[in-house]
């Protein structure tokens, strides 16, 4: 079958973007069975992930083969569906905290979210442009990224998984309009495919050590 | 363990290679990574030679930092020149963006090697996004650091916008194509 895409341009938009990906999917997956266990706890995070999203403006729900692409929107404020992605990325991690204690090991849940905010093409329940990019760039990040950093917190104090990371823009709004969110800067990355130095920054939860200094 | 920790004034500098994404397209990864390698090993080796305090390969560039500014412009031309002396990079359409700004950094010791942190590590970095290729893009903190034969080489003072830092004085020299 081939694919055309010579009808309208599509609808742009200024969204947050989250990009959600489920840690070590793939090994738990082939350890212990894509149906036993693999399947379920992908099909359990979007659940999640509708039940955080769907007074937040959820608006996007894109399966990435291990992990999901979402998308909020504020019809009256782009700053907000911000504000709203952050809200529902954590909700979502205190969620799934809670899940993993009453679950098996092997079924438990481990995320790392990345959100940006940016103007995206909206393509039937996809979304498409640089912006999704850069969300996908900033979720890559880990401890191995940090000696490639400009003053880059000491990797012992980058979390493994169940973390927050979001951009420059994101990180204004934050400190701009919510007061309940502190950050911290993870360092100055060279994101594959965009030009110049971009800072990238931890959200810390509301009730977090990490907020006392830089520990 | 305790890493020792030591604040110091010193010349930071940023280098990017312009015109590699261009290149893997137009030659394919293997000329780039080819490429790389002997950018890494000679600006490692120019560093040592212009006594360079630390030098820290990212990506496709390096931070670096020198003790005495004076240190940084032959630093500068020496890397220049591999556009024209270093036979994988010679002919390749290969130009390098530079800057370089003064101040006081942390200098620490990481499970990685030698590393620089402060703000004026990012002023720095903020600084290279705003040299053209071939150009150099110096502070003015930097500029004044610097013998005034090299200082009389800079440009004009213009203010830049740096994230964080605000309106900074900034100076450009061109570096001669080889």
């Amino acid at each position: 079958m081939a694919f055309t895409d010579t009808g309208s341009m599509p609808e742009i938009v200024t969204e947050a973007i989250v990009v959600i990906d489920l840690v070590e999917s793939t090994l738990t997956s082939n350890l212990f069975g894509w149906y036993a266990v693999g399947r379920h706890a992908l099909r359990d995070l979007r659940s999640l992930i509708g039940a955080v999203g769907a007074n937040r403006g959820l608006r996007c729900l894109k399966s990435t083969g291990d992990g999901y692409l979402l998308t909020f929107h504020d019809p009256q404020s782009a700053e907000m569906a911000a504000i709203r992605a952050v809200a529902a990325s954590f909700d979502l991690l205190d969620r799934i905290a809670m899940r993993n204690r009453e679950v098996s090991e092997e079924r438990a849940l481990n995320l790392r979210c990345a959100v940006h905010l940016g103007e995206v093409d909206v393509v039937s329940d996809d979304r498409e442009g640089p912006h999704v990019s850069l969300a996908f760039r900033l979720q890559e990040i880990s401890r191995a990224s940090l000696p490639s950093a400009l003053n880059p917190i000491p990797p012992e104090q980058f979390p493994l998984q169940n973390y927050v990371l979001c951009s420059e823009e994101v990180a204004g709004i934050l400190s701009r309009r919510a007061a309940a969110w502190d950050m911290v800067s993870v360092g100055l990355l060279k994101l594959k495919g965009f030009p110049g130095w971009r800072e990238v920054f931890r959200v810390l939860p509301e009730e977090h050590p990490a907020k006392i200094g830089r520990v | 363990m305790e890493i020792p920790k030591l604040k110091q004034h010193l010349a930071v500098v940023f280098c990017d290679i312009a015109g590699t994404s261009q290149l893997m397209a137009r030659e394919g990864d293997l000329v780039v990574a080819d490429l790389l390698r002997a950018f890494f090993e000679n600006a490692g080796r120019l560093g040592t030679e212009h006594h360079c305090q630390l030098i820290k390969f990212i990506g496709d560039g390096f931070i670096a930092a020198f003790e005495n500014a004076s240190e940084v412009l032959p630093f500068f031309s020496a890397v220049q020149n591999l556009a024209d002396t270093e036979p994988s990079i010679r002919g390749r359409q290969i130009r390098f963006r530079f800057s370089l700004h003064f101040g006081e950094v942390l200098c620490i010791e990481t499970s990685y090697g030698k590393d620089i942190l402060g703000d004026h590590v990012n002023i720095a970095a903020r600084l290279n996004d705003l040299a053209e290729p071939g150009q150099i893009v110096i502070s003015h903190v930097a500029l004044e650091q610097m013998p005034a034969a090299q200082r009389a080489l800079a440009g004009p003072s213009e203010t830049a916008h740096v994230k964080a830092a605000g309106g900074i004085q900034i100076h450009r020299l061109a570096l001669a194509v080889p």
